[in-house]
């Protein structure tokens, strides 16, 4: 595979710009749309971080032959180490891991995510989402990433329908983590600024314009001092995601 | 003599009445009782609570979809890779059914406390979020020193559901795989029945009780329900998308007003079929159950 022929797509990008975030020896997990996620752990085991640990909500430390959208389906426990259950996942969300992973249908200013209503009441919403799994293990965490479906002012908005997880205000709440450190988008990858926990623009697509990330967005943007382009995997990287971690192409769809 | 547990689906089915909270084992499209689903449809038991699982994806939404359903306490219904679940989605906005907002953890210590009969589990991590502040589920209590905490009440559904590779005929259960809440939904609910796709005998049990994941106590009664998972998965036989791709178009097709394929759906598969073995046969007989397990073998190979 010659990256220079075939480069990396937007969802290869977002897992090596997540694996390298992740620290050898640290604890993280995720649940449904595991696609991203479970490419970003897997690569950085199999680089820098051979001791991370996967606590998924249906194995220990898996190694599936493909990447899997659902981790309770039995192909996601494939020589794993251990069988976890959900009595496993509410001990590490009450005590707290080092990182989760979100995708939702609407992400604000502050990070906040919704995964479950938009417009409406309560009882009656104008558009009812699936509803989120789990999102206490999020805020407990040391840090979460969110991974939203699509970059559109309908899903970047200035505060969401329903707070389903709190983004950068999790720093002022004890006993949680830092909240929501990147948002990762098909256009951009985008931070929290320290002192008004708003979104900051960091990185952006390769052929992607500032302004073109910001007319996709419904709020204003904080800017990097210098916004550049994501960094790009290694060849090392690339083979190793397209080869091991991911042979069958699901990232490589878009 | 010690009694046996077997039952039939029609038995079991019977246990659930209008109005009854219902909590099924597995997750999304994972270890799902389906032919228990199917059997309480042509039953015709109405007005259900659903409660548990971390995420829930087909079954919920036939019985969605079929009207017997008038409130979901669950973390997600979603058709996961063939996208939002249609019939869920179309009666939570036009107000039919009544949809809670909650999520998996406060399911998983609702159900701690259930088994353990204390009216409340302490839970972490919700502050902040537009989760917590609807009283069916949550108070928050103070101690002696005044700390607050938060906690959820107890949930002791009516009947449990699971669906698992083997059981023997006095409720002893060895999952192949996953348990995803299987484990404390056993414990929690007041009577729970198991699908087993076969039954070993107590003998087998006993030369291995390590393999055992939820004892007899927890078991009410057990069916046995070869490919009654299906169109979900177990450890035996890989999930069929293509039946749940078609299901998923069907049903966002009656989402907007044509109601014709989801109705012929019904038909073919749910009532239609007099019973289980004519759902096997409506679903490709052999062939089908072949290409299945099939693929799940060299998904693990």
């Amino acid at each position: 595979m010659d990256p220079t022929v075939d480069g990396p797509t937007v969802d290869e990008l977002r897992a090596v710009f997540l694996a390298r975030d992740f620290a050898d020896g640290e604890i993280g997990s995720c649940g449904l749309v595991a696609t991203i996620p479970l490419a970003a752990m897997r690569l950085a085991q199999l680089t820098h971080a051979p001791n991370l640990q996967l606590a998924m909500e249906g194995a220990a430390n898996p190694s599936p032959r493909y990447l899997f959208e659902v981790p309770v389906d039995p192909e996601a426990h494939r020589e794993g180490e251990a069988i976890l259950d959900l009595y496993d996942l509410f001990v590490n969300s009450e005590r707290g891991i080092d990182f989760w992973f979100m995708s939702g249908i609407q992400i604000d200013r502050l990070g906040n995510l919704n995964v479950h209503k938009i417009g409406g009441t309560r009882e009656r919403p104008g558009f009812r989402g699936p509803g989120i799994g789990n999102t206490s293990v999020a805020m407990t965490s040391k840090r979460w990433y969110a991974y939203p479906g699509s970059h559109t002012p309908r899903v970047f908005v200035e505060k969401v329908d329903f707070v389903t997880t709190l983004g950068s205000g999790c720093r002022a709440i004890p006993g949680y983590g830092e909240g929501c450190r990147y948002v990762l988008s098909n256009l951009a990858i985008l931070d929290f600024e320290e002192m008004t926990g708003a979104m900051r623009l960091r990185h952006v697509m390769p052929g992607v314009t500032v302004e073109q990330v910001q007319a996709a967005t419904g709020f204003a943007l904080l800017l990097h001092d210098e916004v550049t382009e994501v960094p790009a995997p290694t060849a090392q990287e690339l083979r190793l995601l397209r080869e091991v971690v991911d042979p069958r192409g699901a990232l490589r769809r878009r | 003599m010690r009694r046996s547990k077997l039952a039939t689906m029609e038995e079991v089915v019977a246990l659930v009445e209008p109005g009854s909270t219902l909590a099924f084992g597995g997750a999304v499209h994972a270890n799902r009782p389906a032919a228990f689903v199917r059997a309480l449809i042509r039953r015709g038991t109405g007005e259900l609570v659903l409660n548990a699982s971390p995420g829930s994806g087909w079954d919920v939404d036939l019985l969605v979809g079929c009207g017997r359903v008038g409130k979901t306490v669950l973390p997600m219904v979603t058709m996961a890779e063939h996208g939002l679940a249609p019939c869920f989605r179309g009666a939570a906005e036009a107000g039919e059914i009544e949809t809670a907002y909650i999520d998996t953890m406060s399911v998983v210590a609702a159900y701690l406390a259930g088994a353990y009969g204390h009216p409340f589990h302490f839970i972490r991590g919700l502050e902040g979020t537009d989760i917590v502040d609807d009283p069916e589920f949550y108070d928050v209590l103070t101690d002696s020193s005044g700390g607050r905490h938060r906690a959820v009440r107890a949930m002791t559904p009516d009947v449990g559901v699971l669906h698992v590779e083997e059981a023997d005929e006095f409720g002893n259960v060895r999952h192949a795989r996953g348990r995803v809440l299987d484990v404390m939904l056993a414990r929690a609910a007041k009577r729970t029945v198991v699908q087993a796709e076969r039954i070993v005998s107590n003998a087998e049990v006993r030369r291995d009780p390590i393999r055992t994941t939820i004892a007899a106590q927890y078991v009410h009664a057990v069916v046995e329900t070869p490919f009654g998972a299906h169109p979900t998965a177990c450890a035996e036989y890989q999930t069929d998308d293509d039946h749940l791709r078609a299901y998923a178009q069907a049903a966002e097709a009656r989402r907007r007003g044509e109601p014709e394929a989801y109705d012929a759906y019904l038909q073919q598969y749910v009532l239609g079929p007099r019973d289980e073995s004519g759902y096997r046969e409506a679903i490709g007989g052999a062939e089908t159950e072949r290409r299945l397990r099939e693929a799940m073998r060299g998904s693990h190979g």
